[in-house]
């Protein structure tokens, strides 16, 4: 009987270990890949899981961009799908889910990698909220494979109105929650005045959730008083002579000139927007009050610069 | 940019937003039309020509690729039908090699005809090489029999004696090459044996784009850009690879190019190439093309695409501000910024074109500014053939600008059908809908020649549901006197001829009388034009209008149809007892339930208004309505000596109260969103804010819970169960 007893705790004592141990256990630092070329060396040592194989766009007809494979990724990776909103608008949800799906599975025998859940990404609207939903329910449907879903915050916290994606997992994107076109835009990227708005709505959300943070930079270009676009992956270390400071990360460019292969014209405005670790850990604090641990933490994106100790730094928080 | 000139800009630009009031962004918005008074004829080229219609956006390549596939298969059947010597018709070649079979199989029926065995080979060679022409770039995967497919192509190319498919089988090989990356390879066949291809042929623009391509891929930048210049600017079928391909990516690279041409022409092409990157500003490049070649014909045409662009850019901005967009004010300035930029390319020309100064004149109509006489003249001057109407039509626009008064109008007329008769058919209808929706501008505002002349001018499917419901609170009397005018101007008659094309007969017409008149309550000019409208076109119900029950709406109990004309006939009746003082309290009681009936809150809404909104809007009608038919109750209630009845009456008119709360909550400052039965907890707090209601839901308790009719009321009625 003793015996018994002894061996019994020890099983229990095991179990708790086991049990606090993955508890305690930070989430795993992920990074999404988002070029249109996969070409990361195979003998990198941290490569990305969460892989954009299919970009659908739309520019009067809805187009399907595929990522080419120059080398092959992980063994087991999840690929992303991103779909522009106007292009849900477009398509035939059934069609298009019979496409990514098939496209998928091409992909993955082409280039050596399996995967068992399939990520969307789209940032829907109440207009094309039936569709998308539609694509997700029949795109786990056929492909009998799990699937995941990007949130913004403000579908978060009016998730009521924007209604839960039919999907097993979210992942909350942390970023990009600024208005892109808007002069009063402070940071593109990362705003947390703007991010502490949309607080609510976690602890009743019904997807169990990942985090997506920001690891990159990007600079807009304002000419004619209107913002036309971003140059991306540059930060102000890069600037050259011909950029004039007018504000905080603002300069005006002093002469026509090509900067990262685009061309600048005399008189464009550029802001840079970028992240600091601070903010990044500052954010993730707040949102660890609120919001329970992920099981991953994804950085967008893996060609960014990146510290493993930083990001390490940023998960352990949870 | 000193600060002379941003003052003066800011200044042009305050200046034209000052002018620009006799038109106001929303009111100038045409739905489904950007109406443009420009025309590609001014600078010479093909209305067809998609390259330089556009603006300059991403969106813009695909419209220009659809064009310059017709155009390349339309010169490949004229190169065909050239070698074939007519032995089949141009509808027989397209179907050979523009159909949805493999071409050998549709070669088969024409085969005979054609009677040429060397082409056997080469309709076979077609179907063997063309998934490889049809390759997806993205797809990995190589076609495994290329080598086979290449060396066959090959030996044809060698043995053939015939000219014509020697070139196209040199096209193919170099196509082959080029889609497997080989470009070394397709550069080293093409300089072998490009003397065999004839000059302007499709075949020597397809090869020329072909060497581009491989210039390019190989690192060879410049000339492969110097190539696709040429390309742009010489070739008919593919001339959109010209500037789609053209790629420049850092300033060595561009100042390199810039001295490989010989010449400012060159020059202003490669800007104009640049200009064509969407990413890039046609505005700044056609002001660097404007310090070098002024004259040029790249001037020309990037001018008139950034024409284009804000014209385009200027109907996004009426669009969104007849929707309240958000992006409607900061796209405004930057399309003000953008015009007097413009303005000032124009304007420092020493010898500038008919366009160059049609473009500024006619940005000055746009703008609502008077037309310089000396700058018209010279216009004038300038103007040959085509031109000349365009003239014609900025003096038409001017005068339409300075019209103020609907009786001048009339003298535009003469003018207006002249320029008609000149114009494209498109503008043609532009013309007359953007005069109408000047016009639209002199009339009182909500009136109905306001509300008809604009739904005529904005919306391109003008027809009857739009006009019946835009005039759902129109005058009655106004609407009369629009239908029966006479002496109608050319404009106005556009208008109404449009109105009663799309209604097909009266009939549409005078049920919209009908339906104003009971709205107005005057019932026999409504029986007027209801009588002679047909039964179809008349609106009924399944309810009496002359029951009032408990339901706030009276759409409960037995159903009865009851239509427009047996409705106005009855209020007629009543309306002349009320009017001969012969009515009783049951005669006050029918007509002031009729009007609460007919009225957005009752069962018969339909009697008086085209179409029914399900949304409570705060109108004057609506208001009307309710008052009109509490006067009548409160007659009622004065003659009626019976308790029972009193009930009643004393029950509708708490209807109205609780519709009165409704109406006022509406229209607040601090309305209270959802107010409905579905939804209790905002009504009730909508009645704790409005405790006169609750006072009187308390009262008619307390008077009439010992009648039959109150107490069945206070029993089902939910107001009383949830507010006392």
């Amino acid at each position: 009987m003793k015996k018994y007893l002894i061996s019994f705790g020890a099983i229990v004592a095991i179990l708790f270990i086991v049990i606090w141990q993955y508890n305690s256990k930070a989430p795993n630092v992920e990074f999404y890949y988002w070029q249109q070329q996969y070409d990361v060396p195979i003998k990198t040592v941290i490569k990305p899981h969460y892989i954009k194989c299919i970009d659908i766009g739309f520019d009067k007809n809805v187009e399907f961009r595929i990522t080419k494979f120059a080398t092959n990724p992980y063994s087991q990776i999840i690929p992303v799908v991103y779909i522009d909103n106007d292009a849900m608008l477009s398509a035939n949800p059934n069609e298009l889910a019979l496409k990514i799906v098939k496209t998928l599975d091409k992909l993955s025998k082409d280039n050596n990698f399996n995967y068992n859940t399939i990520q969307l990404d789209c940032d829907w609207t109440l207009t094309s909220k039936d569709a998308y939903f539609s694509l997700l329910k029949s795109i786990k449907n056929i492909s009998k494979k799990s699937t995941e879903a990007t949130i913004r915050l403000h579908q978060i916290k009016f998730y009521k109105q924007t209604g839960v994606p039919p999907v097993d997992r979210g992942i909350l994107m942390y970023y990009n929650m600024s208005d892109f076109y808007s002069l009063e835009t402070k940071n593109y990227i990362l705003d947390l005045d703007i991010a502490k708005q949309y607080h609510y709505g976690f602890d009743t959300y019904p997807l169990p959730l990942d985090l997506a943070l920001p690891l990159y930079s990007q600079a807009r270009v304002i000419r004619f008083s209107k913002v036309i676009g971003a140059i991306e992956g540059v930060d102000i270390k890069d600037i050259d002579k011909y950029f004039k400071p007018i504000g905080k990360d603002t300069y005006i460019i002093t002469q026509t000139h090509y900067f990262k292969e685009k061309l600048l014209y005399k008189g464009d405005e550029v802001h840079f927007d970028s992240v600091e670790f601070n903010e990044i850990m500052k954010g993730t604090k707040e949102l660890s009050k609120i919001m329970k641990k992920p099981k991953n933490v994804i950085f967008y994106h893996f060609n960014s610069k990146w510290d493993k100790k930083e990001l390490d730094k940023i998960v352990e928080i949870f | 940019m000193s600060i002379f000139k941003k003052a003066l800009i800011l200044l042009t630009i305050f200046t034209i937003q000052l002018f620009s009031c006799a038109g106001g962004w929303s009111e100038m918005y045409v739905k489904d039309e950007n109406y443009n008074f420009t025309s590609p004829s001014m600078i010479g080229l093909n209305p067809n020509n998609s390259l330089y219609f556009l603006s300059n956006s991403y969106g813009a390549h695909a419209d220009r690729f659809e064009y310059f596939e017709k155009v390349k298969k339309n010169e490949n059947i004229k190169a065909w039908q050239s070698y074939l010597g007519g032995s089949v018709s141009n509808k027989d070649i397209e179907n050979i090699f523009y159909s949805n079979l493999s071409v050998s199989q549709s070669y088969k029926k024409y085969s005979t005809k054609i009677n040429k065995p060397q082409l056997n080979s080469y309709i076979d060679f077609l179907d063997m090489q063309m998934p490889f022409a049809n390759q997806d770039l993205y797809d990995s995967t190589k076609l495994k029999n290329y080598a086979t497919v290449l060396s066959t192509g090959i030996s044809l190319f060698n043995f053939t004696k015939d000219k014509f498919l020697k070139e196209r089988y040199l096209f193919l090989i170099m196509r082959l090459y080029h889609y497997n990356g080989e470009y070394k390879k397709a550069l080293d066949f093409y300089s072998k044996n490009s003397s065999l291809i004839q000059k302007g042929s499709v075949i020597d623009e397809w090869t020329k784009a072909l060497k581009a391509g491989a210039l390019q891929n190989l690192g060879y930048l410049n000339e492969a850009n110097m190539l696709y210049a040429d390309i742009f600017k010489n070739n008919k079928t593919n001339a959109y690879l010209g500037y789609y391909d053209f790629k420049v990516t850092n300033d060595s690279q561009w100042n390199a190019l810039l001295s490989m041409t010989k010449n400012n022409d060159e020059k202003a092409e490669l800007y104009f190439l640049r200009a064509m990157n969407w990413q890039n500003s046609h505005l700044l490049e056609l002001e660097n093309i404007a310090n070098i070649a002024p004259e040029s014909v790249w001037f020309e045409r990037l001018s008139f695409m950034v024409m284009q662009d804000l014209q385009n850019q200027r109907y996004s901005i009426m669009q969104s501000s007849a929707g309240r967009q958000y992006y409607y004010g900061s796209n405004t300035k930057s399309y003000n910024e953008q015009m007097v930029y413009y303005r000032k390319i124009l304007q420092s020309l020493k010898n500038p074109s008919f366009f160059s100064q049609y473009a500024l004149l006619y940005l000055d109509v746009l703008s609502y500014k008077n037309l310089d006489s000396s700058k018209m003249s010279k216009l004038r001057s300038a103007a040959i053939g085509s031109n000349l109407v365009y003239v014609s039509l900025l003096e038409y626009l001017d005068r339409l600008n300075k019209t103020k008064n609907i009786n001048e109008v009339d003298s535009l007329t003469t003018n207006l059908k002249s320029l008609i008769a000149s114009l494209p058919k498109e503008q043609q209808i532009s013309l007359i809908r953007y005069s109408v929706l000047q016009l639209s501008t002199l009339y009182p505002k909500d009136s109905v020649n306001q509300i008809i002349a604009r739904e005529y001018a904005t919306n391109k499917y003008f027809g009857n549901y739009n006009v019946g419901s835009l005039l759902n609170e129109a005058d009655a009397d106004e609407f009369e006197q629009y239908l029966t005018l006479k002496n109608r101007t050319f404009l106005h008659k556009e208008v109404f001829a449009k109105i009663m094309d799309k209604s097909k007969d009266e009939s549409f017409i005078s049920s919209i009388a009908g339906t104003l008149f009971i709205q107005k309550n005057n019932f026999e000019r409504a029986l007027f034009y209801l009588n002679r409208t047909k039964t179809d076109d008349i609106a009924a119900s399944d309810y009496n209008p002359f029951n009032a029950t408990i339901s706030g709406n009276n759409r409960t109990g037995k159903k009865a149809s009851y239509n427009q004309i047996k409705f106005a006939t009855t209020m007629l009746e009543l309306q002349n007892k009320i009017k001969t003082n012969t009515a009783n309290a049951t005669d006050y009681y029918l007509y002031a339930t009729g009007l609460y009936n007919k009225s957005w809150f009752g069962s018969f809404p339909g009697s008086s208004v085209y179409t029914r909104s399900t949304y409570l809007q705060v109108t004057k009608r609506k208001i009307e309505d309710l008052d009109l038919a509490q006067k009548y109750y409160m007659k009622a209630l004065g003659y009626a000596k019976d308790n029972e009845m009193r009930a009643k009456i004393s029950y509708q008119l708490l209807k109205i109260d609780f519709a009165r709360m409704m109406l006022k909550n509406a229209n607040s400052k601090d309305q209270i969103w959802n107010p409905a039965f579905d939804d209790m907890e905002d009504l009730r707090k909508l009645v704790n804010v409005n405790p006169s209601f609750r006072q009187k839901l308390n009262d008619y308790k307390q008077s009439y819970s010992n009648t039959k009719y109150g107490s069945e009321a206070i029993r089902s009625c939910v107001s009383f169960r949830s507010f006392l």
